[in-house]
């Protein structure tokens, strides 16, 4: 059963996503959000007082609906509010999208010239590899996806925020505010798709790998080969979940049962593959002086997977235990399920 | 030609006139809700998005000058016009009245030649 939202809730809703959308530091988003909500409550005073009474929740929405869609609002903010390439229903997800693909790049970059790289290239190639990324980072990746926003925009994808949106369908204010959960999103799909590329590697090419001097030096052990299809599609959801929550659906129920399911699947397939032993074993040019270094290797990685089932575990414990002080806490038609 | 293209042009010659009319508001304090209920019975409806953000901008400028107060148990910002700002308003005064008087007689002068040949 749902709890019915309030005048004060609905805006709180709002001035939260104005200040997602700016995208400014946070003492700028705080000013602005400040003077948003400042006006917005001008505004309602103003009507409450010439109706003589307290507004409804449908008198707040449609204030709020007639002050803007909240990237609207945001977007007048920014320093060059003109932007006709890509809409300000979109670009926030296109400046998050942008974003996301830099911090991979650099990510895998970064890796493959320190690990693979290094011992086996000269410095003057490692060198130029660099000049090439960083060509490639400041340049191409951009135009890329500025092109591919470009042509959405052009097609008038069906993402018409401006329109189409209602207030109450904002997201909620998440209980630590919004500095705690904004960064959440970038950090799961950014090392979403590291998971995708590491256990595509891993799992289908493991002689990718250039370790220890030579490739094909460890394998991985039969049941995590067995389970790299479950593995590749849960990173596969969880940076699509990730993304979505950048989408008009963030606040949709689907998308928090979807959210549920997954993190439930990721705890189960890491418990499975904690209980099935050491995940690498030696490849064909493995050499008995390594095995210290694989049994290592293989501990990392049980000491990671084991880490991350107790924290999202602990996460789990600490909801559940909100969720029953809320619930006590409430009349009896509290809403239970949020 | 079609509603968007005026609406465009429009939008343009409103822009400048818009500046004008808040520093003359703001000559005495306001905050950002009364200045628009001010504009708006002074004849010059104002979409509030644009407004806040040009206040904003006025006030990184130097023209204008902000303080957070509390008024009716609400905090709200309250905008002024600094010592600048009234300078650059009398400019901006006697531009506008400049600008005014030669679209005038740029606008009255073919009127005034067809009345004639008529």
């Amino acid at each position: 059963m749902s709890r019915e939202l309030t005048n004060q809730e609905l805006l709180d809703r709002y001035i939260q996503a104005v200040k997602m959308a700016l995208m400014l530091p946070p003492d700028k988003m705080e000013d602005i959000g400040a003077e948003v909500r400042s006006n917005l409550e001008s505004q309602m005073d103003d009507r409450a007082m010439a109706l003589g009474r307290e507004l409804r929740l449908e008198e707040v929405s449609a204030i709020l609906k007639q002050y803007g869609h909240p990237v609207r609002v945001a977007l007048q903010y920014r320093e060059q509010p003109g932007r006709a390439l890509i809409s300000p229903a979109l670009f926030p997800l296109y400046w998050f999208t942008l974003r996301a693909f830099l911090a991979v790049w650099v990510t895998i970059r970064l890796i493959v010239l320190v690990f693979v790289l290094q011992g086996t290239s000269p410095v003057g190639t490692i060198v130029l590899h660099l000049g090439r990324d960083v060509l490639l980072a400041a340049v191409i990746i951009p135009a890329a996806v500025t092109l591919l926003f470009a042509i959405w925009e052009y097609l008038e994808f069906k993402f018409r925020y401006s329109e189409r949106w209602k207030p109450e369908a904002l997201a909620p204010v998440p209980p630590h505010g919004l500095h705690a959960a904004k960064p959440r999103p970038v950090v799961q799909i950014v090392g979403g798709i590291a998971s995708l590329i590491f256990w595509g590697l891993a799992l289908y090419s493991p002689s990718f790998f250039w370790v220890w001097g030579a490739r094909g030096v460890f394998s991985p052990s039969d049941a995590l080969y067995a389970m790299r299809f479950p593995l590749w599609l849960l990173a596969f959801l969880v940076m699509s979940q990730s993304w979505l929550a950048y989408t008009r659906y963030a606040a949709s129920t689907w998308l928090r049962v979807v959210r549920i399911g997954v993190t439930a699947a990721g705890v189960a397939l890491a418990i499975v593959l904690l209980w099935t032993g050491d995940l690498l074993v030696a490849g064909p040019n493995w050499n008995p002086t390594q095995a210290k270094s694989l049994a290592t290797l293989n501990q990392m990685f049980a000491g990671v997977l084991a880490l991350a089932c107790i924290i999202v575990g602990l996460g789990f414990v600490r909801k559940f235990i909100r969720l029953i002080r809320r619930s006590s806490s409430h009349p009896p038609t509290a809403d239970l399920a949020s | 030609m079609n509603p968007t293209d005026f609406e465009h042009l429009r939008l343009e010659l409103r822009r400048g006139c818009l500046i004008l009319a808040v520093l003359a508001e703001l000559r005495s304090e306001r905050h950002g809700y009364a200045l628009v209920k001010a504009l708006r019975e002074g004849g010059l409806e104002i979409d509030e998005n644009t407004l806040y953000p040009l206040l904003r901008r006025l006030e990184t400028q130097k023209l204008l000058a902000s303080a957070w107060r509390v008024e009716s148990k609400r905090n709200k910002r309250f905008y002024r016009l600094s010592a600048e700002g009234r300078a650059v308003l009398a400019w901006l005064l006697e531009e506008w009245r400049t600008i005014n008087g030669a679209i005038e007689k740029l606008t009255e002068a073919p009127i005034a030649a067809a009345r004639r040949k008529a």
